[in-house]
């Protein structure tokens, strides 16, 4: 982490705002379907002939929604992984460390094997991670003691407790129906927004939204826990109250996306990285950042997910495909940077 | 997909965009609730099958006749196809479903049990 420029500095905004402009009009214009910018562009300039009905679905009906789900998602992920990366001081921290992620996985695989409607599915994906979290809150309470480094407590409690959800989705992978449920888990696993409906984008953002607004307020506060619990405390920061809210707006905004995308992760790792190397550790400014940027590349990543070939690619394997190259490539330029 | 080089192939996942693009000529759905829901759905209603009410059900009883489980049934979707994609007339069929059905599972089913294990499995 080298130090961001002056606070003002207007280039990290400004390449964060291009990012996200150029993926929205990439995601517009690209997809299966024969339509793209120039169509639209014409159609303004009141020429070429009036597009078909087709295009206008396309277009209004399934484009816009999932960018507008792409950006919900990404900056939710982004913006946790930012916070967790911040409380924990551990670059390798990401939103799914205290087992959100495989709660909602376990809550979205029991709904399947139940054979609930989506909305179920969604449901007990969004409470499976929100009693994951608790949990591991609370078996971190039990089990500290006086003096411990809390963080470190709860990360072990959060990898306990993520094993033991792992081996309750395997079993009921082992109990699937092969041929209608056990696709159905697969694919919720590896994420996708192929299924998410406006309904479903709604009640996402509605559970998503407010706690990104709690994590953009906490945003200077966060940066006092960066300091280290014992550095924290003598400053008079109140240490396990943040600690507990920014776990719990992180937690709310996680689960949520996660109940609308499915397991969709490395954003909430990557994302933040590519924020500090843009706008140095300030979290005032890494966690507006982070929004900008994660809601950028899941729209990407999105966009070859749908366009790339005539199946979908899901979602969560090409974050990783074309995540891994961006995070070499911003290690390495870091290194060469001043 | 009928007319191979247009379609994927396999089992897959795609995207309600796809499907626009292909606008294909006949929907063959696993589910009889999107057969009934397609004509108001605002995606799915402008597609040419879907208004011309060329939207099939497969049968699924007691196995799928096209897709899952992998079953004999198969066989029964063997015959059922042809006559759905206009490639063998319709005459017949539920005759010779009826003696497969005989031969598979050692009962013959009359008429009144044909009708519904075929269902909606040719609209008109």
């Amino acid at each position: 982490m080298r130090e961001g420029g002056r606070p003002g500095a207007v280039l990290p905004w400004g390449l964060a705002f291009a990012a996200m402009l150029l993926a929205i009009l990439a995601a517009l214009g690209t997809g299966r379907f024969p339509v793209g910018l120039g169509d639209l562009l014409s159609l303004a300039l009141g020429r070429g002939d009036p597009l078909p009905d087709a295009a206008w679905t396309v277009l209004w009906n399934l484009r816009l929604p999932r960018i507008l789900a792409a950006v919900l998602v990404g900056a939710s992920l982004a913006a946790a992984g930012a916070a967790f990366q911040a409380m924990f001081r551990n670059p390798l921290a990401s939103p799914d460390l205290l087992g959100v992620s495989a709660g909602a996985s376990l809550g979205a695989v029991l709904g399947i094997v139940l054979d609930l409607p989506v909305a179920g599915v969604q449901l007990l994906a969004f409470g499976g991670g929100l009693v994951a979290v608790g949990g591991v809150l609370g078996l971190a309470g039990l089990a500290g003691r006086r003096g411990d480094d809390p963080t470190l407590v709860l990360v072990l409690a959060g990898i306990a407790l993520g094993a033991l959800l792992g081996a309750a989705i395997s079993m009921l992978k082992v109990f699937a129906d092969p041929y209608s449920q056990l696709p159905a888990i697969t694919f919720w696993l590896l994420g996708s927004l192929a299924g998410a409906t406006r309904g479903d984008i709604l009640a996402a953002a509605l559970a998503a939204v407010p706690w990104l607004v709690v994590l953009a307020l906490l945003r200077w506060r966060l940066n006092l826990l960066t300091l280290g619990e014992d550095e924290a405390r003598a400053l008079g920061v109140p240490t396990v109250r943040l600690r507990i809210a920014a776990i719990v707006a992180a937690t709310f905004a996680t689960a949520a996306c996660t109940a609308l995308a499915g397991g969709v992760g490395w954003v909430g790792l990557v994302v933040p990285h590519a924020a500090r190397m843009l706008g140095g550790a300030d979290l005032r400014r890494v966690l507006p950042l982070s929004m900008l940027l994660g809601a950028a590349f899941l729209l990407g990543v999105d966009t070859a997910a749908r366009s790339a070939a005539r199946v979908e690619i899901p979602l969560g394997v090409l974050t990783a495909v074309l995540g891994t190259p961006l995070f070499l490539w911003l290690l390495a330029s870091r290194r060469r940077g001043p | 997909m009928a007319g191979g080089e247009a379609g994927a192939r396999g089992l897959g996942q795609v995207s309600a965009e796809q499907v626009l693009a292909w606008d294909p000529d006949l929907i063959i759905a696993t589910d009889p609730r999107f057969a009934a829901g397609a004509r108001t759905d605002p995606v799915w209603s402008g597609l040419r099958a879907v208004r011309a009410g060329r939207v099939a059900v497969a049968p699924t009883v007691p196995d799928g006749w096209v897709d899952f489980p992998p079953s004999v049934n198969r066989l029964l979707g063997l015959l059922w196809l042809p006559v759905l994609l206009g490639a063998r007339p319709a005459e017949g069929l539920a005759g010779r479903i009826a003696e497969l059905h005989a031969l598979l599972y050692h009962h013959r089913p009359d008429e009144a049990q044909l009708a519904p294990l075929l269902g909606a499995a040719l609209p008109a």
